[in-house]
């Protein structure tokens, strides 16, 4: 729970900080950083607070629940392949884009056949595209396609 | 009848349709849940009608509970959080060869507790309502206070924690323009930040990405029950024995689905109910229908329940009925206590609309049951980058603008992190989306009170409110928590 609390610790100051900038008011009149300071007052508070239960509850001796082993690597694949779609959404276009970002999703994360890969995701960003755009009549990125 | 007029015009009914069907399909698939869907369908709900969009994401939602059923009865998994207590006797029943049975008093409790839950509906929502025409701003904010600490007190593990998300759904609620001032608050100059940060795909990122991050994580193993399904249609012992757990289910899940927050706990609190009456509690979790019949009606009703705070005070007991009122302001449609008065077409046509549903989910439910059995053998590996291709989808053509979609990501990774170290996405959800509500009436009370706080105690129904979610902290602080889950059910 060290690094929660150091991030809520931190985002609370700043918070406050930034809050107390933008104006506290006067208490008939709340300015713009009314709210956003004392939510930032209380969540350091209570970040504190955490960190007290915490220790008290390990001075204790707790029982610890094992938690499954997670998949880093298969997380972070994922997450990297999102974050690069929507960097190219906009340029390539979302069908480009989609069937890049899924065939990568089949290939690399699931370690998928190249065969299973190109047919799935051909056929996931048409699927998607039809509902989307043709049915629903939502607007996605051209890019380099123009459509 | 004039909502019965509204409901029933052929779009009407189509939006039900697809609504339920779509929540029954995400009932039945574990990995996705109403919440990711809604927000999934948000944009698309937003080009259409109101009353078409309402009808359609309320039919999700309660088509979720009856379909969170066929996963907790075939393979142990539930497909809902409210359908975690079916597993224990629908399972059981499903490896006696009584999966038809369990399935059966599954959609005909949830269509029983639903229609009488609508009958409530109609008789208690006009009735706050009117009482609420009375509220100012002081009543405002205190309930307002009053359903944030509600929703943090139900929630599992630290209360601390759980506190703490409210603060900070509270600062993620200021980011954008003061409506009050003109001032921008936490917006670096960036247009998405300006405009405020956005439910859709905050909730999206929350609950949809950080659900296929967690599954891809840590996945589940499926072990599916291979039974022959048969006997859909209870038999009369079964009846005799339902009858009423579904009454008493129905009880349950009207009254805790009125509470904001309460929802989660009632199908458990239904169940250990049934257990205490019974003349054989130790044969519940052995595979009974009574276990099944209480858990299901209850679900059900409680999801048509939540309803009711949501229209007639316009304050949501849980994380989709926020955004469902999310839904009604990107329409321009306030709802509480004014949406009876202005808009009676929407709210008796969306109560119509479902008792129409209701219909619709049992046609669905029990001739379609093979069909979901078969979506059900679909691997998690092709499902979840359909899942992260409708998320950029839905938040991209919300507003066409890639900024909402990076803060779709970013509050993927956030939610991720939050489910790892324990941390709950709804009071965070629910602050996010009353955030401007609650700012709105602090500032207009302390104007009216000339800056003093003695308003929230002075005036009797938001004193109460206060007295409540007072008691609530202490009570929380002290360890006096519900701890129905873990106690009723083991």
């Amino acid at each position: 729970m060290k690094y929660p609390a150091i991030f809520f610790l931190l985002l609370s100051i700043y918070v406050s900080k930034v809050s107390f900038e933008l104006g506290l008011g006067t208490l008939s009149k709340p300015g713009s950083g009314f709210i956003s300071f004392w939510s930032g007052i209380t969540l350091g508070l209570l970040t504190i607070m955490m960190v007290i239960q915490n220790t008290w509850l390990r001075q204790k001796g707790p029982t610890k629940e094992k938690k499954e082993k997670t998949k880093w690597k298969t997380v972070i694949l994922a997450l990297a392949a999102l974050f690069a779609c929507i960097f190219i959404l906009e340029p390539l276009g979302f069908i480009v884009s989609s069937t890049l970002f899924v065939g990568f999703l089949f290939k690399g994360v699931e370690k998928k056949g190249w065969l299973v890969t190109i047919v799935a995701s051909l056929l996931m960003t048409f699927i998607s595209y039809y509902i989307f755009k043709v049915l629903l009549q939502a607007e996605l990125p051209r890019g380099i396609l123009g459509f | 009848m004039n909502g019965f007029s509204i409901a029933l015009s052929f779009t009407n009914v189509m939006y039900c349709f697809i609504g339920c069907l779509l929540g029954t399909l995400v009932g039945v698939l574990p990995g996705i849940g109403p919440a990711a869907a809604i927000a999934l369908l948000f944009p698309t709900a937003m080009r259409i009608n109101p009353m078409g969009a309402m009808v359609m994401l309320a039919g999700l939602y309660y088509g979720a509970q009856y379909g969170g059923s066929t996963t907790s009865i075939l393979l142990n998994i539930p497909g809902e959080a409210t359908s975690v207590v079916t597993c224990l006797d629908g399972y059981q029943m499903a490896r006696k060869g009584r999966a038809g049975p369990a399935l059966g008093i599954s959609a005909f409790g949830s269509f029983i507790g639903g229609t009488i839950t609508i009958m409530g509906l109609v008789l208690f929502a006009p009735v706050l309502a009117n009482a609420a025409l009375k509220f100012g701003p002081a009543e405002f904010f205190s309930l307002t206070v009053m359903c944030m600490t509600m929703v943090t007190y139900v929630s599992r593990g630290s209360f601390i924690k759980a506190l703490m998300m409210v603060p900070l759904g509270l600062i993620l609620a200021t980011v954008g323009m003061d409506p009050h001032t003109g001032t921008f608050r936490f917006t670096y100059g960036s247009l998405t930040l300006k405009d405020g940060l956005g439910i859709v795909p905050i909730v999206m990122g929350l609950f949809g990405i950080s659900e296929v991050l967690i599954n891809l994580g840590t996945p589940v193993q499926r072990i599916f029950f291979k039974t022959k399904i048969k006997e859909l249609f209870p038999s009369l012992q079964d009846w005799k024995d339902s009858k009423f757990p579904i009454l008493r289910g129905t009880l349950v899940g009207f009254v805790l689905g009125v509470l904001p927050g309460m929802g989660l706990s009632s199908p458990f609190l239904a169940y250990g109910l049934e257990r205490r009456l019974s003349r054989h509690p130790e044969k519940f979790g052995t595979g009974i229908i009574e276990g099944v019949a209480a858990a299901e009606t209850c679900n059900n009703a409680e999801a048509q329940a939540a309803f009711i705070p949501m229209l007639s005070l316009g304050i949501p007991a849980n994380v989709i009925m926020a955004m469902l009122l999310g839904a009604l302001m990107v329409n321009g449609i306030t709802p509480g206590p004014l949406l009876l008065r202005d808009h009676p077409d929407l709210f008796w046509g969306l109560i119509s609309s479902m008792y129409i549903g209701n219909i619709v989910l049992i046609v669905l439910n029990l001739p379609l049951i093979p069909l979901w059995v078969k979506i059900l053998r679909i691997p998690y590996s092709y499902l979840f980058p359909a899942i992260l291709v409708f998320c950029i989808i839905g938040s991209y053509s919300l507003n066409n603008n890639i900024g909402d979609v990076i803060v779709m990501a970013v509050f993927g990774v956030v939610g991720y992190l939050m489910k790892r170290y324990d941390f709950e996405a709804a009071p965070l959800v629910l602050a996010l989306i009353l955030g401007p509500l609650l700012e709105d009436n602090l500032r207009q009370a302390l104007l009216i009170s000339r800056g003093s706080f003695n308003i929230f105690l002075t005036r009797p129904i938001s004193a109460s409110f206060m007295i409540v979610s007072i008691l609530i902290l202490v009570f929380s602080l002290f360890r006096v928590r519900p701890k129905v889950k873990a106690a009723d059910v083991s």
